[in-house]
């Protein structure tokens, strides 16, 4: 048991590996921690915003248009 | 109302215009108010959020449909939920956008948008853990497709 109300139990056990199954309240937040932690480092890249990165996306972002593929939006 | 930004000076902005995280960021859970800025002069899809709390952090966001078309209707009904929407229609997306060195090698993170409630402007950052969401989505090529 994880506090009062998650359940952790082994669902099924093949050879060498081990599913687990988690039973918690339908309003729990369940991830796998690995994803939590690969999305708090991405955010961390992502607030290192180079300096002149709006001059640079936006000239990217006038060639993308103008050799004619993105014309939508 | 008018807040000062180290990348943009002091910048003033509408109400129309605030965002809230109401957990914060992953990772940064004290970042929770958000001002959107357009960046009207090019039309294009990039986007900035300057974050309220911390005047130096401006994160460059844009839209996951211009990368990922039916991104935003294809959020799963606990996104949704959790903002408090009845329909996909009624929210606002956003990707972080991670610029290196090199700009052209910029990518959104796919796996966790900033899901908005377009009428409270609350909402959180979302965690999808499925394979066909890139952590790391490439812009450039994304946007070529189109």
């Amino acid at each position: 048991m994880v506090g009062d109300h998650v359940r952790v139990v082994v669902v099924e056990v093949k050879g060498r590996q081990v599913r687990l199954g988690v039973e918690a309240p339908g309003d729990t937040k369940i991830y796998r921690g690995e994803i939590f932690e690969r999305i708090q480092e991405e955010n961390r890249r992502a607030s290192q915003v180079p300096a002149d990165a709006l001059s640079k996306v936006s000239s990217l972002w006038t060639r993308i248009r103008s050799e004619g593929a993105g014309d939508a939006g | 109302m008018q807040v000062e930004t180290t990348r943009f000076g002091p910048l003033e902005f509408a109400s129309g215009q605030l965002y809230e995280l109401t957990e914060g960021l992953l990772g940064f859970p004290l970042l929770k108010r958000f001002i959107l800025i357009g960046n009207e002069a090019d039309g294009g899809p990039f986007r900035w959020l300057q974050s309220l709390e911390e005047p130096a952090l401006a994160f460059v966001v844009i839209d996951p449909d211009w990368l990922a078309p039916g991104y935003r209707s294809e959020l799963p009904r606990a996104a949704l939920e959790a903002a408090g929407l009845d329909r996909p229609e009624e929210g606002t997306v956003l990707a972080l956008v991670t610029i290196p060195e090199n700009p052209q090698e910029m990518t959104a993170n796919l796996k966790g948008p900033l899901l908005f409630n377009s009428k409270t402007r609350q909402g959180l950052q979302l965690v999808l853990d499925e394979e066909r969401h890139s952590l790391r989505c490439p812009i450039l090529s994304a946007l070529a497709r189109r």
